[in-house]
């Protein structure tokens, strides 16, 4: 009897296979960078059939504590860690998280294609959206027609005396924390701005009501919805910026962070996925879903954390 | 004999299980609400210190990029103006020198990509050695310098690195400033008191604007940095210590510290050192979790720094570090009562008069058909109705907005024209009133009123409301939104009106039937003995009802969730968004830092909520239990 | 004309004449309103169904997923693909929310019938009792966030805390039980749905006439085998009906599970074949959340509605069809009771 289970339990440590791959990848935070992070473990999956993933997209500021707490392996960021959440990170755990950057993703401003306005600058977003006007935004009233006047060389158009509608995420989301850091300045939203959580839903309420103005992961526009140019220093007409163009204002870098202890390797696992992120199908799965991923040295970045 | 024995004891060991174990769920109950007291009790605690000693390893406070200089003490002296200021946000270096007009200020811009450094220089009057303060604002877009008279003068940087001279005006005159995280208010230390002064920005312009002023009392001795919590610590005359939070009106004197102490500064953001006069410093650490938020902030209106005015703010997330939190829950609470209310509008009308029909009119049989029918609605996730209504009749509820609102309100006018036209036929029709109601004729009367009320809302919007509804209202200062309140109301009414319905209608069947038959052989219509014999009795149970349903309402989550577009106003208007207090803790809850403050509000906003349909509920429940204690039958 | 009564009392008579036209239109309005209920009932189901059925049994309208190729909509909702964004196939999510319920269903169960037994065999009905049924009343009432908010900040960090300190201290700082996972999620849907286990069960053994329990306590048997013998089993449908309806409840909720363990992808199922079958700690898919992240995730234009429809339609079809079981129990039960006489 005994001797029966001491063979089992020879069996069940000296039988798995010493060189497959296998195991569980968490993986939390950006939203955005959720449902590449999804392909990216499929494809890897195909590759890997013993590694199991979860994945939990509820918004970067989920992934600091979930990194310092280190109930995840990564952290997915669509910005960079905040010094408060690298000091609450240092505090924890004694260390500086790792991030790498694997690549960038514009945030587009998108109306509804009635709209009238081709072309915004910082100043004019900083005026619909902000309470605080940091940006020393013009304080515009409910209406469209107010931005249209100030505007002044705006055919009057039909949707001009619809409520301007302001569209966001919700606050956990990394795009949130970009759109008031970098182009409100770091100002405040206005109350009347609606928090929807997901991209989705902004396009399809921008789509829908002609009044409506929101911001979106220039990876999620669809035709339904029309982009605005940002002009980067006055409001001179077709001076502005697409996403996508180089120069564009408004990028920012998605991040996987990870908490590699000093002198500590990484597991085969977690390199094996790095690489595979780094490799060419994982940039095709980025460019596939509207970021942006060369020129990021990212290769070399990962190379230094797996040697 | 052991047989028996083994029986008393089976018997009773399951008796002590079952008592044990419903004791048990009792406690978990009330432990439910003791826990959520516990986590939000700190919230409202006078904060305190403990001894740490001082040999404890020392972080230092970390300071604003280079802009200020203090002494050990932690008051700012003087500026020196030697070390050029870096924007990293611009890549600008700027520098200030005294020059023939008296300041000139230098900008380079650093840009490696540009590869040509420019250089500009703006010249203006003052003397650089009686400058308070030399800094920029956030958005490194301001440049703000501040003199001991109280001048203080605003320039605008360009991003190519242009210099302009903006506003400029006065404040009191003061010793020196500090700053407070975030770089949007400045404190002006004057002989005796503090005064706190922020940037605001209006039409395009920044001037800096007194906010408030923190009495100090008793004369001041010594201040502290404040700290990126936002505190400060101040030692007056008399040698006691103050522990201030920005935006609370009142300091919190720590008594623990003695009364010789000559200043106090920060180690870190919990932890300080106090000198003393005749014994040597001591180190102190804040307890844990005390954050210090005092009613006011959450239930009246704040000014914060930067606003316009005060209000009512809710904004806990912070864009960047020194943020300021808004934490006022009263657009929560408005945005959830509100929804509820407009749901009960809708829901009331349909539940309690089907609960009628249903319960009163219909016999048993075709009741027993109709019933687990509605009912059945009830328990459809409510994440399956807002995700189809929000993708599917949002857009269309908004676009058909007048048409909506004209057959939602034709209902009454339809009623009362109905009974008119019935009051004014000739009395030998009277007789009208037995002709049996069936379906057949309902339904397309109903459409008929439905679709005539839609066709006079879209009369009125051509007519009265210039052809748009939606342009009408917003020039008349209400805006309009997609997911406004009156689509979240809707489709709360959907949702809650099987609630209602199913227990008033319980209440109604339940009057015992022989009171309406008896006073309908006696000649009264079906109508007369129900609201005279069966109202009078099911009464409280349908008010009863509504109240559940109310509670109901307001508790729901996945309908804020999706359709009210978490706006967090603070109107009432029907044409805007709202947040409520449910979907708030569904989004911010998970990823709040446990025991920050921010974690410990929500718990108030979820405690708040628990009470609110707590207290609602037990209204209920004794409102139904006085019925049924009146000791009716069955039937 | 020859009714004396119209000239001889005008007043009762015109009262009369109003009672019977106001009669009329409340019966009128009362039944436009049950009218308007039912057809806002078959309106939502009928626009479930045809939205949902037109989605599914389309021809892989979309574009071809990646990797893999779905000969229809229903398989591509099974397995997943680009278009349902990054929530993977619902498949996972069926295998999660089952999991999810049939444990809460164990917790619960013998829970709520013991609180039951409690209320109605064991207690005096003194204020202990009372105090009780107001608590199980006014669970039943509580916002089903507040669970959640209780679960996270109780099972998780208390609980969870505490046994990841006694038994895990090694994996320390890293959370084994200290986070979200499909323990604490179904223990607090386990809370959530209390009160409806314990309403049926206990209505069920006050419809059992005390005849029955005297009889087998005269015969000489004790109190628990009167309850494991005599009572329970008479009682067995109402409390499968009440499980029934639980498990119904809990199918459908989502609010309280985003705070307590739901992931948006976790396709890795948390049942396997070796010891100990179950991974209580880990984190889980669940239906209703699927079509919550569908709504406001996947990306895609009007063909949105459709998948979301088609999502719904699974999980109100499994929603409704475990109400219409726990109905006809009921229906059966109150049958039988009237037949036996009792």
């Amino acid at each position: 009897m005994i001797g029966r289970a001491i063979f089992l339990l020879h069996f069940a440590v000296f039988a798995t296979p010493v060189f497959a791959i296998s195991g569980k990848l968490s993986i939390v935070g950006s939203d955005t960078m959720a449902s590449v992070l999804t392909d990216l473990s499929r494809e890897f999956q195909s590759v890997h059939p013993d590694v199991s993933f979860e994945i939990q997209g509820t918004g970067s500021a989920a992934a600091p504590p979930a990194l310092a707490e280190g109930t995840v392996n990564f952290g997915a960021m669509s910005r960079t860690m905040s010094s408060t959440e690298l000091a609450d990170f240092r505090r924890r755990r004694g260390f500086e998280p790792r991030g790498i950057q694997v690549a960038s993703d514009d945030i587009a401003l998108i109306v509804h294609p009635l709209n009238p306005l081709r072309q915004v600058s910082r100043r004019i977003l900083d005026g619909i959206f902000s309470i605080s006007q940091r940006c020393g935004g013009p304080r515009y009233g409910l209406q469209w027609s107010s931005v249209f006047d100030e505007l002044g060389d705006l055919p009057r158009a039909e949707i001009a005396g619809l409520s301007i509608q302001r569209y966001s995420r919700t606050a956990l989301s990394g795009s949130y924390g970009y759109f008031r850091k970098e182009v409100l300045c770091g100002g405040d939203l206005r109350p009347q701005v609606m928090e929807l959580p997901g991209f989705a839903a902004i396009i399809d309420a921008v789509a829908r009501s002609p009044g409506a103005i929101g911001y979106v992961g220039a990876g999620f526009v669809d035709p339904r919805v029309r982009v605005l140019a940002i002009s980067n220093a006055g409001d001179e007409p077709g001076s502005g910026l697409q996403p996508g163009d180089t120069g564009y204002p408004f990028s920012r870098p998605l991040y996987l962070y990870l908490a590699q202890a000093p002198g500590r390797r990484l597991s085969i696992l977690e390199c094996a996925f790095l690489e595979h992120v780094a490799g060419p199908m994982g940039q095709a799965a980025f460019t596939r879903h509207g970021f942006q991923s060369d020129g990021l040295g990212l290769t070399e970045d990962v190379a230094s954390v797996c040697p | 004999m052991s047989v028996p024995r083994q029986r008393f004891l089976q018997d009773f060991l399951f008796a002590g299980l079952v008592r044990v174990t419903s004791v048990l769920i009792g406690l978990l109950i009330l432990g439910m609400f003791i826990q959520m007291v516990l986590i939000v009790r700190p919230l409202f605690e006078q904060p305190s210190a403990v001894a740490r000693g001082s040999s404890a390893g020392l972080a230092t406070h970390q300071t604003e990029s280079g802009l200020q200089v203090l002494d050990d003490t932690g008051v700012q002296l003087a500026v020196t103006v030697s070390t050029p200021i870096t924007l990293p946000k611009r890549n600008l270096q700027l520098s200030l020198a005294s020059g023939p007009e008296g300041i000139s200020i230098i900008s380079e811009s650093s840009s490696a990509t540009v590869g040509t450094s420019s250089r500009r220089r703006l010249a203006m009057p003052g003397d650089l050695d009686a400058l308070s303060l030399v800094t920029t604002d956030e958005a490194e877009q301001q440049l703000l310098l501040i003199f001991n008279s109280g001048a203080y003068r605003l320039i605008k940087i360009y991003a190519d690195g242009r210099l302009q001279s903006g506003v400029s005006g006065s404040l009191p005159p003061h010793r020196s400033v500090l700053s407070v995280p975030g770089r949007q208010s400045w404190i002006l230390v004057t002989e005796d008191t503090l005064e706190q002064v922020h940037l605001r920005f209006a039409q395009g312009r920044g001037e800096l604007v007194p906010l408030r002023t923190l009495a100090i009392g008793q004369g001041l001795r010594h201040v502290s940095q404040v700290s990126p919590s936002r505190r400060l610590l101040v030692t007056t005359r008399s040698g006691s210590t103050q522990l201030w939070q920005l935006g609370r009106p009142e300091p919190a004197t720590l008594d623990m510290l003695g009364s010789d102490s000559t200043s106090a500064n920060w180690l870190s953001p919990v932890r300080f050192r106090v000198h003393y006069e005749s014994v040597p410093a001591r180190d102190y650490e804040l307890r844990d979790g005390v954050t210090g938020v005092s009613a006011a902030r959450l239930f009246l209106p704040v000014q914060h720094e930067g606003y316009q005015e005060p209000g009512y703010y809710w904004q806990p997330v912070a864009a960047s570090d020194g943020f300021e939190a808004k934490l006022s829950l009263v657009p929560l609470l408005i945005g959830t009562l509100k929804a509820a209310l407009v749901g009960l509008v809708f829901a009331i009308p349909v539940a309690v008069g089907a609960a009628v029909f249903v319960g009163y009119y219909l016999p048993s049989r075709r009741r027993e058909q109709i019933k687990p029918f509605i009912e059945l609605i009830a328990s459809f996730p409510t994440v399956v109705v807002a995700g189809l209504v929000g993708l599917w009749l949002a857009p269309r509820l908004t676009d058909s907005l007048p048409e909506i609102l004209g057959a939602v309100l034709i209902i009454p006018l339809a009623m009362m024209a109905v009974f008119g036209i019935l009051h004014r036929l000739p009395r030998a029709s009277g007789r009208i009133g037995s002709v049996k109601i069936r379906p057949l004729v309902l339904l397309p009367a109903l459409v008929l009123v439905l679709s005539a009320g839609a066709v006079f809302g879209h009369w009125a919007e051509q007519w009265i409301f210039q052809g748009s509804l939606l342009m009408w209202l917003p020039t008349h200062g209400i805006p309009v939104q997609q997911l406004n309140s009156l689509l979240v109301g809707f489709v709360l009414g959907f949702a809650i009106f099987p609630v209602i319905f199913s227990l008033a209608e319980e209440a109604i069947y339940e009057v015992p039937a022989i009171g309406a038959t008896g006073s309908i052989a006696l000649g009264a219509t079906p109508w007369r003995s129900f609201q005279d014999v069966v109202l009078p009795v099911a009464a409280p149970g349908i008010v009863s009802a509504v109240m559940l349903g109310f509670g109901r309402g307001v508790g729901e989550t996945m309908i804020f969730l999706l359709l009210s577009g978490n706006a967090p106003g603070s109107d009432w208007s029907l044409f805007s968004g709202l947040r409520s207090l449910s979907a708030t803790l569904a989004i911010e809850l998970p990823e709040a830092a446990v025991g920050g403050q921010h974690f410990q509000i929500l718990f108030l906003g979820a405690l708040l909520l628990f009470i609110l349909t707590f207290v609602i509920n037990t209204c209920a429940q004794l409102l139904r239990q006085r019925v049924i204690g009146k000791g009716r039958v069955r039937r | 004309m020859t009714n004396p009564d119209m000239f001889d009392y005008p007043d009762l008579n015109s009262a009369r004449i109003r009672d019977e036209k106001i009669n009329t239109l409340m019966t009128a309005a009362t039944g436009a309103a049950t009218l308007l209920a039912v057809v806002s009932v078959v309106a939502f189901l009928g626009f479930i169904v045809l939205l949902g059925g037109a989605w599914l049994a389309e021809e892989q309208a979309l574009s071809a997923t990646v990797g893999q190729q779905h000969s229809s909509n229903f398989e591509l909702l099974l397995f997943g693909g680009r278009e349902l964004a990054s929530s993977g196939g619902v498949l996972p999510a069926i295998v999660g929310t089952v999991v999810l319920t049939l444990l809460m269903a164990v917790i619960v169960a013998p829970l709520g019938i013991v609180v039951a037994l409690y209320l109605t065999e064991y207690s005096g009905g003194g204020w202990p009792t009372q105090l009780l049924r107001i608590g199980v009343q006014n669970l039943a009432a509580i916002p089903s966030i507040i669970y959640g908010v209780f679960g996270l900040a109780f099972f998780v960090y208390v609980i969870g805390g505490r046994i990841d300190e006694l038994f895990y201290a090694s994996n320390l700082p890293t959370p084994t039980f200290g986070t979200p996972g499909l323990l604490w999620a179904s223990l607090t849907l386990a809370l959530l749905t209390l009160p409806t286990v314990i309403v049926a069960t206990e209505e069920g053994l006050l419809r059992i006439p005390s005849s029955l329990r005297e009889g087998s306590r005269a015969l000489g048997a004790t109190r628990v085998e009167t309850i494991f013998r005599v009572v329970l089993p008479a009682a067995a449908p109402s409390i499968l009906t009440g499980i029934i309806l639980a498990v119904a409840r809990a199918a459908g909720e989502v609010a309280p599970l985003m705070l307590v363990g739901v992931v948006r992808y976790a396709p890795t199922l948390p049942v396997s074949i070796e010891a100990p079958f179950l991974q209580l700690e880990q984190k889980f898919m669940h239906l209703g959340f699927y079509v919550y992240d569908l709504t406001m995730h996947a990306p895609g234009s009007e063909g949105r509605v459709g998948i979301v429809a088609a999502a719904s339609l699974l999980l109100v079809s499994v929603i409704v069809s475990l109400n219409i079981v726990a109905l006809l129990l009921r229906v059966r039960l109150r049958r039988t009771y009237v037949q036996s006489g009792v």
